[in-house]
């Protein structure tokens, strides 16, 4: 059923591209509409926009979890596990331990043990849960949980990897933390990203650039690039140029609220 | 915690011996003959003088109940995984698994009798039928209604049908199995008393249940009632028995499903 809508095309740079797309749901509400979305292989974008406004629906239509009710989308990927999606809920199996979950999508793949096993605890000590690898989902608190999602997603290896608000429940510190191993890992493993987030000063710090969208039904209303080098310090968090570039998002996001209101 | 439990295994004991020491009473004060109402201390006389008789007919009992509630445990979840992997099976054979559910033993007993010579396997047969149906309906729903999102996951990760099967849908089953077999065991007792009932097996390989209609045509009152306080115990051990297994089954790894009895 969603085959017949995504054409793979042979193009090497786009990994997964939105064209002209609108989505609605069975119960008729209409999430997108008109939504353009590239994803390139190893290219950072961060999606901002009010709650509602189909931030996850866009992602869900990236990872092929839905098919779209008019436009198109492209995707070069073909093999399965080249999509990660870290859900806006942790999404953990309940019964199985944390290392258990990490190693998922590697016994998935049948990929030796004894490898596998070194790839998770590698994700753990990167999100650093090393220390309850052997508790269940349900000891851990909410944060933790997130993680342990991201370490999953981590471990997959994907070209594309789609984040949706996965550090929303952590206190700032560790965020900022979490923030700079994902750029870290980005940058040694290159997958194209997409990180949705509610902050505006996350988005900046982030992305290559930083796509606004409206509310329902979203599309992108502005694109702001953000032309800074990594590896981003915490430096960048303290100069003009950082604050100029959020406080532009943020006019962004107002305009585009009030354009629709 | 603890000190709770104990006083309310104590507040229960306590009830017992009321409840024991007023029927006592009742009867002694209201001189009631025991061929209409025996006391509870007659009851554990016959209990202890007719033990030749009724330990082997409580062994008999047992050993039908308990190979009809292994026969439900394996057949049971064996079908619902079946059919969750064949919508074929599902569409042909779940119709006919209802209608077995919904003819009462009592009825379907006599024509077993017939067709199977061998009694005892004919009994099993028949507390298989009334005992077969949770385990199988419970179980199939569990393997049927696993977490949306996770079920995305999995197919993010491109895992296979079996991969599905026993990464995702056996465990989620694993407490609706569970609960399931719980109320089977009583139901298989039901099926292999109804089932002595219908055959009326005398001689050495008489159950409790014959032994209880023996009683009564003798109107051995205090014979038929350890008979029924046999059968009673009986169930609450079965009972028990599967309470425990859950428990030890589900351990720590399903946080919510431990509290329920
Ligand atoms: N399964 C669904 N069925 C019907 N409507 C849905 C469904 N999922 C989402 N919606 C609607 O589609 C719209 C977009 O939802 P979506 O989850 O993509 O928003 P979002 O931008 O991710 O919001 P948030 O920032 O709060 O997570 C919402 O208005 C929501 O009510
Ligand atoms: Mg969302």
């Amino acid at each position: 059923m969603i085959a017949q809508k995504v054409a793979v095309r042979p193009d090497p740079d786009t990994l997964a591209a939105l064209e002209e797309v609108a989505f609605v749901y069975p119960n008729g509400v209409v999430a997108l509409a008109g939504l353009e979305l590239r994803v390139a292989a190893g290219s950072f974008t961060c999606l901002v926009g009010p709650s509602g406004c189909g931030k996850t629906t866009a992602l869900r239509l990236l990872a092929g979890l839905l098919a779209p009710s008019r436009g198109r989308i492209r995707r070069s990927m073909r093999g399965p596990g080249e999509v990660a999606l870290v859900f806006q809920d942790p999404t953990l199996l309940p019964w199985a331990t944390v290392r258990d979950n990490v190693e998922l999508p590697l016994r998935l793949r049948r990929i030796a043990r004894r490898e596998a096993r070194r790839e998770v605890e590698r994700a753990l000590d990167l999100v650093g849960l090393g220390e309850v690898a052997d508790a269940y989902p349900h000891e851990l608190s909410g944060g933790m949980r997130m993680r342990v999602s991201l370490a999953r997603a981590l471990v997959s290896r994907p070209k594309l990897m789609l984040l949706d608000e996965p550090f929303a429940a952590l206190d700032e510190i560790t965020r900022f933390r979490l923030d700079d191993e994902l750029l870290t890992a980005w940058g040694s493993q290159g997958w194209g990203v997409v990180f949705v987030t509610h902050s505006v000063f996350e988005s900046v710090y982030l992305g290559q650039q930083v796509l606004v969208m409206t509310p329902r039904p979203g599309r992108i209303a502005a694109r702001i690039a953000v032309p800074e080098p990594y590896p981003r310090t915490p430096a960048f968090r303290a100069s003009e140029r950082y604050l100029r570039l959020c406080s532009r998002v943020s006019e962004a996001l107002e305009r585009a609220a009030d354009a629709s209101a | 915690m603890r000190s709770r439990a104990r006083t309310e295994r104590l507040l229960s004991g306590l009830l017992v011996a009321a409840l024991l020491g007023g029927w006592e009473a009742v009867v002694r004060l209201g001189e009631i003959p025991a061929y209409i109402l025996p006391g509870p201390l007659l009851v554990a006389e016959a209990l202890w003088r007719d033990w030749t008789v009724l330990g082997p007919a409580l062994l008999t009992t047992l050993a039908i109940a308990g190979l009809a509630l292994l026969a439900a445990a394996a057949g049971g979840g064996l079908l619902a995984v079946l059919l969750a992997l064949s919508r074929w099976l599902e569409a042909g054979l779940l119709p006919l698994a209802v209608t077995l559910q919904v003819v009462p033993v009592v009825s379907i007993a006599p024509l077993v009798l017939i067709y199977v010579e061998e009694v005892t396997l004919a009994l099993v047969l028949c507390a298989w039928l009334v005992a077969f149906y949770p385990v199988f309906s419970n179980t199939l729903f569990g393997l049927k209604h696993t977490d949306p999102m996770l079920r995305d996951l999995f197919r993010l990760y491109g895992a296979s049908r079996l991969q599905r099967l026993y990464y995702l849908e056996l465990p989620s089953a694993l407490p609706h199995f569970l609960a399931g077999l719980r109320i089977s065991g009583g139901l298989a007792l039901v099926g292999a008393v109804v089932a002595e009932f219908a055959a009326g097996t005398a001689g050495a390989r008489a159950g409790l249940a014959f032994r209880l209609l023996e009683a009564g045509w003798r109107l051995d009152m205090p014979r038929m009632f350890a008979a029924l306080l046999l059968l009673a115990l009986s169930g609450v051990a079965i009972h028990g028995l599967l309470a425990l297994l859950q428990r030890w089954l589900l351990g720590r790894r399903y946080p919510r499903m431990r509290e329920d009895r």
